[in-house]
């Protein structure tokens, strides 16, 4: 059942029992008048022939007074009075009693019928019948209620009429809402409505755009992401590729000449020449093992909780420092006294992570200067340079929004300071309670 | 007769490695260049009898030096020794004037004998290379790799690297916007409609990064 439906059947069902009510407090009250009528036209039709029949004893009179009054009580539309002589009637009613309609059984009325006793001297015993008729009182009642009915149906039409426009026009916001709902729940959050109608229902139209530009962003903002950081692991598998490719290949077949040359020395019995070469394939090898060891912390194939971070910031900025030895590394970051969570030592290497290599490739910095400071629970990371800083047009937005989000997923804050040509300034803050506890 | 061996390569490991056991196999000088500056500097001092040449080098690639040692002596054999194993970089290597081809995976023995051959001024080719050359009928007319340009495959190599224009310009040492033409003139030559089409069928056609 619809809203407008429930509201109309709640008006209609008020109404109805007004009407009840109504009615019965009507019925109540045109009783009593009636039953008030026909009692003091009873009361006074007894009196009159009580008196006629006083004057008659006295005077002596015929009986044809008092079957002249019996007429002229008759002219009063509601009695009907009759003359019995013994057990005669003569009757002298022009009218017969009306027949009890429906509405007087409802009221609860009925004729009333006295009987006076008459003994005229000189002549036999008789007696007088009225009969109160209450039929023309209920006629009257009737036809009031009937005029009451019929405005009490305009009434009810009118009021149902109006408030059904009314409704219509109020919910009709509400219909384009829940149409606007329904695109919002497959996930089409593109949708605005304009907001109308009553005030309350004008504003529920106003939340739903605000809402839905919301979900649009938070949408937006999820989409970005994930394309940071597709490009992120796409970049660091790159960069992998690229070691193993331009450094452990070439690695590869050094040793592997070594090894021939090796055998080739072998047989000259040049002692000095076998031991240099193979001072070289050792060289070589830890060369390489030194290269897979940085590969794999790259990955960070080692079980997060067992990361040591100031030794993997210090892995870092030597993997950076063999190759841009002209930069200067300024790194103060001491070992932790607080044991803190896998997630965060990752996140936070990460972010160092990322920003070395900002700096590296795009800021053409002399000093770049790391520090970690603690204070109990709490830690700041900076990531310092003296480079040229992030070019306003956001090419390197990826990396930000990426090391953003990891620290944001602590429930840390990270600030980013930067100014074409005076560097860029990173600091991640975890303070109290901002740790998300994994 | 003692050779004269120079050794163009970025790697320190791997041209001490080559030096020393050319040194025992051939009682070979050897000099040592990390970039194509320092190797044609010293190709120019020493006229050595054999060049081994990487082509994935810093500043001017390796295919551009190639060009220009063959410009310099007509008569330079020049063996190139890079990772990239892919039958184009061959074809345009040997189309330049290298006396030989080989792979950074190629046993060092064969690299003996390859070196032997340049001595001896013969064509030597890694046989797997040589292999997939005839079976692509690569170099064969038709071939729309054939057509591309010492600095079109420079510029295929370094964009399979996954470089940015901008590290792609400084590499080369030219303008970033110079580095953008050129990378739309080679897409048109490919056929290509975007640089990751472009890519994707290099790569399907047998072109590896490096």
């Amino acid at each position: 059942m619809t809203l407008a439906t429930r509201l109309l059947l709640l008006v209609a069902g008020a109404l109805l029992i007004s009407l009840l009510a109504g009615g019965l407090l009507i019925v109540g009250a045109a009783s009593h008048w009636v039953q008030t009528e026909i009692d003091t036209a009873s009361h006074v039709a007894r009196e009159l022939v009580d008196e006629r029949l006083a004057e008659a004893a006295e005077e002596d009179e015929s009986p044809e007074r008092l079957t002249e009054l019996l007429r002229s009580l008759e002219t009063g539309y509601h009695i009907k009075a009759v003359y019995y002589a013994d057990s005669a009637a003569v009757s002298v009613s022009p009218r017969p009693v009306m027949e009890p309609t429906l509405l007087s059984q409802l009221l609860g009325v009925h004729p009333i019928v006295e009987e006076i006793a008459v003994s005229l001297p000189g002549r036999s015993a008789g007696r007088v019948v009225l009969t109160i008729d209450p039929q023309p009182e209920v006629a009257q009642v009737e036809r009031a209620i009937e005029l009451n009915m019929l405005a009490v149906v305009v009434i009810v039409t009118v009021t149902l009429g109006l408030v059904a426009i009314g409704l219509r026009s109020s919910l009709r916001p509400l219909s384009e809402l829940a149409s606007a709902l329904s695109r919002v729940g497959v996930g089409d959050f593109s949708l605005r409505i304009t907001p109308h109608g009553p005030r309350d229902v004008a504003l529920l139209g106003l939340q739903f755009n605000r809402m839905a530009d919301q979900l649009q962003k938070a949408q937006a903002r999820a989409r970005t992401l994930d394309a940071q950081m597709l490009a992120v692991q796409e970049r660091e598998r790159r960069d992998i590729a690229r070691d193993l490719h331009d450094e452990l290949g070439p690695c590869l077949l050094a040793a592997n000449l070594d090894v021939s040359a090796l055998v080739r020395f072998n047989r000259t019995e040049n002692r000095q020449a076998v031991a240099d070469c193979a001072g070289g394939l050792a060289t070589l090898l830890a060369h390489m093992q030194e290269l897979v060891g940085q590969m794999i912390g790259r990955l960070h194939l080692m079980p997060a909780d067992h990361i040591d971070f100031p030794a993997s910031v210090q892995d870092l900025v030597a993997f950076w420092r063999d190759r841009c030895p002209e930069i200067d590394w300024v790194v103060n970051c001491q070992p932790w006294a607080v044991t803190r969570s896998a997630a965060t030592v990752t996140a936070l290497l990460r972010v160092v992570q990322e920003a070395l290599a900002n700096a590296v490739r795009h800021s053409s910095a002399q000093t770049i200067a790391i520090s970690c400071v603690e204070d109990g629970k709490d830690l700041w990371l900076t990531i310092q340079d003296n480079g040229a800083g992030i070019p306003e047009n956001g090419r390197q937005g990826l990396g930000l929004a990426g090391m953003r989000a990891r620290v944001e997923a602590l429930g840390g804050t990270i600030k980013i300071n930067s100014k074409a040509g005076h560097g860029t300034t990173i600091t991640a803050s975890l303070t109290e309670g901002s740790e998300v506890t994994a | 007769m003692s050779m004269n061996i120079l050794i163009i390569d970025d790697h320190p490991l791997l041209r001490a490695g080559l030096a020393r056991l050319f040194a025992v196999e051939f009682e070979a000088t050897t000099a040592e260049a990390p970039d194509a500056q320092a190797g044609l500097a010293l190709f120019r001092k020493l006229r050595p009898d054999i060049t081994i040449l990487d082509l994935n080098l810093p500043g001017e690639g390796g295919l551009s030096l190639l060009q220009t040692l063959r410009g310099e002596s007509v008569d330079a054999r020049v063996l190139v020794l890079s990772m990239r194993n892919d039958v184009w970089s061959a074809e345009a290597a040997l189309r330049l004037g290298a006396l030989g081809y080989l792979s950074k995976s190629a046993p060092p023995e064969m690299i003996l004998e390859a070196v032997r051959h340049a001595r001896a001024g013969t064509r030597f080719v890694e046989p797997a290379i040589a292999q997939a050359m005839s079976d692509s009928g690569a170099g064969e007319p038709g071939d729309v790799w054939r057509g591309l340009s010492v600095q079109e495959l420079d510029l295929l190599h370094l964009l399979l690297e996954g470089a940015k224009t901008e590290q792609i310009a400084a590499t080369l040492g030219i303008a970033e916007k110079t580095v953008a033409n050129r990378k739309s003139m080679l897409r048109n030559k490919l056929g290509a409609s975007n640089d990751i089409e472009m890519l994707q069928s290099a790569r399907a056609a047998g072109f590896v990064a490096g």
